[in-house]
């Protein structure tokens, strides 16, 4: 039975690791942390992972451990520039992160074959170890949502000063927000490497940080579910779309333009906002509390727009 | 040769420079990094290549005309897929993250398209553009083309700096830079100073989409991508939204490159603009022209 289950397995393995990647980049998202490092934790747990079992013939869970550890203390580089800078600039510097790992990675060809990569992996990544791997850090984050930390985490994405007011170590949460996602995107880089028996640096670059965040973004980011959404939207849409064959990249731009725009909260909250129609018919929405300080400024400037009229 | 390496780095920044303007102005102003800025300019080497085929225009000729396509090409983004995105009640850092993924969205359409219109090929301008003529002052070896490449990439980058400083609508531009709100209090009509930006900030792209394209004598679909990376180094080593900035980054980025292939190797050459965003946000955030503070806990 599972011979003819084999070619969805393949792509249900793809959809599962990049799952794993969308929830690395959403735990930094959603905790106000603008990084695209998950790329680069990416490359790092690839390499690693099969270094240790080419080279030294490791165990497979050894070598997943190598790749985690390897991406957690590759995090040294990031921890003083997440301390200072926010927003852009914090994006830009951890996507120079990825590309400087990109361009090592192919000057250093006696321990990473340079720009031909490593070929001959073997194959160790099996289906069932990638869906107890994706359960389980669905569980934790699942647990982590209604914890001390989950909040802390959720309240320095709102506003860190406020954060910062009530208590919240913001420097040491936005460490903890850079190692869960460098644990997690370790976990998956070497999880592809023994799925592809293959790697090279050009997988690495900003073609999957797109990707990624494009995952992360049409899913929605609040949440780790809607990251595992539309990371699994976008692994299958290529073969639906597959019809549409040479326009399938302009689908796909246009599409991240959609859903942001009239979809801010992706499309986890899809179900969430029919419900909430299916409630109160034709009623209208009430501000939500985050937005008072920005309700003044606009009914002030309704007014004014208003009093011509009058 | 020390001398013409300088030469080269000068010519070659000053259009990276002129690249990184237009990007700067945005973001400086309008706190958007557009990632669709190196497919913008792209457009502006095919809208060159097309026009030159069919119109067969001189180069001088040709800039303007180009410089208007991209300019529209870019407020046409602007209205399609960041103009719904500036809504009221939405935080500051979301809008920028919103309109970041959005302009992701536009260059992957853009760059799809030309690849398309292409065939992925890469084709030249034709020679009829520009004559390249080398010229010789004393112990320096330059072309004609590099001397008009940098008269203009300097030439617009003066433009640009003179209107901001001394016109009312660059006044009012730098009012919506230091604060969006209190500008629309003030009266000024943001949604058409914002349209003004992207229309510059198009026409800046174009022009050189159109002197890199005749530089390296190629028009190839992907030519963005890495000049966007580059003029990401330049505006943070100059300091966003600062022309002067952009210019001298501009200049500091091509003197390393070159540096780095004379002295070093060629494969490291990419990872200079890398390396230099590392090292000015570890040491400068604000960038050597910037005046606004890294916003610090």
């Amino acid at each position: 039975m599972l011979d003819i289950l084999s070619p969805y397995a393949t792509i249900a393995s793809f959809a599962l690791i990049n799952m794993l990647l969308a929830a690395s980049m959403q735990v930094a998202l959603s905790s106000g942390v603008f990084s695209v490092a998950t790329v680069g934790f990416m490359a790092i747990g690839a390499y690693v992972s099969t270094l240790l079992t080419q080279r030294l013939d490791a165990p497979f869970g050894l070598a997943l451990l190598g790749g985690i550890l390897a991406a957690l203390a590759s995090t040294v580089f990031l921890i003083y520039p997440v301390q200072r800078l926010r927003g852009l600039h914090l994006a830009i510097s951890t996507v120079a992160f990825v590309l400087v790992l990109q361009v090592a990675v192919r000057n250093l060809p006696d321990l990473t074959g340079g720009a031909n990569g490593l070929y001959g992996i073997p194959v160790r990544t099996e289906l069932w170890q990638l869906l107890v791997s994706a359960a389980v850090l669905g569980l934790l984050l699942q647990s982590m949502r209604s914890s001390r930390t989950g909040r802390a985490l959720r309240a320095m994405r709102e506003d860190d000063t406020v954060a910062a007011a009530t208590g919240v170590d913001i420097g040491r949460y936005r460490n903890l927000a850079f190692l869960l996602s460098a644990a997690i995107g370790g976990l998956a880089g070497a999880f592809s490497a023994h799925l592809l028996n293959v790697i090279s640096p050009d997988v690495f670059g900003f073609e999957r940080i797109v990707q990624v965040l494009s995952m992360v973004v049409l899913g929605g980011m609040g949440s780790w579910s809607g990251a595992y959404l539309g990371a699994a939207v976008l692994t299958l849409l290529p073969e639906v779309l597959r019809p549409l064959a040479d326009w399938r990249d302009i689908a796909n731009g246009a599409i991240l333009i959609l859903v942001v725009i009239y979809l801010p909260g992706g499309l986890a909250s899809v179900g969430a906002r029919v419900a909430q129609r299916l409630r109160r018919p034709a009623r209208q929405q009430p501000v939500p509390l985050g937005d008072l300080d920005d309700a003044q400024p606009r009914s002030a400037r309704s007014a004014v727009h208003a009093a011509p009229e009058r | 040769m020390l001398v013409n390496m300088a030469v080269n780095a000068i010519v070659l920044g000053s259009v990276y420079a002129l690249f990184a303007l237009g990007l700067t102005l945005v973001w400086g102003v309008l706190r958007i990094l557009n990632m669709a800025h190196g497919a913008i300019f792209m457009w502006g080497a095919m809208f060159g290549l097309f026009l030159a085929n069919t119109l067969s225009l001189p180069l001088l000729g040709l800039l303007p005309l180009v410089m208007l396509c991209c300019g529209v090409l870019a407020v046409v983004i602007e209205l399609i897929a960041f103009r719904p995105l500036r809504r009221p009640n939405v935080s500051e850092e979301d809008t920028e993250l919103a309109t970041l993924i959005s302009s992701i969205g536009a260059s992957i359409i853009l760059v799809s398209a030309a690849e398309k219109l292409t065939r992925a090929d890469i084709l030249r301008l034709p020679a009829s553009v520009f004559t390249v003529v080398p010229m010789e002052f004393g112990p320096i070896l330059i072309t004609s083309l590099d001397a008009l490449m940098f008269a203009i990439a300097v030439g617009l980058s003066a433009l640009v700096s003179f209107v901001l400083r001394n016109t009312k609508q660059g006044k009012a531009l730098r009012a919506v830079a230091y604060n969006h709100r209190v500008a629309l209090l003030l009266g000024i009509n943001v949604d058409r100073l914002t349209t003004l930006t992207f229309f510059a900030s198009g026409a800046l792209a174009g022009a050189a989409g159109v002197l890199l394209a005749l530089a390296l004598s190629s028009v190839y679909y992907l030519m963005g991508e890495a000049l966007l990376v580059k003029a990401f180094a330049i505006i943070i080593l100059g300091g966003v939204g600062s022309i002067p900035g952009a210019l001298v980054g501009g200049i500091v980025l091509a003197f390393s490159e070159v540096a780095t292939v004379t002295f070093l190797s060629t494969r490291l050459r990419d990872a200079v603009a890398f390396g230099l965003i590392v090292v000015i946000l570890l040491v400068r955030p604000t960038g050597l022209f910037g005046t606004r503070q890294a916003r610090s806990l």
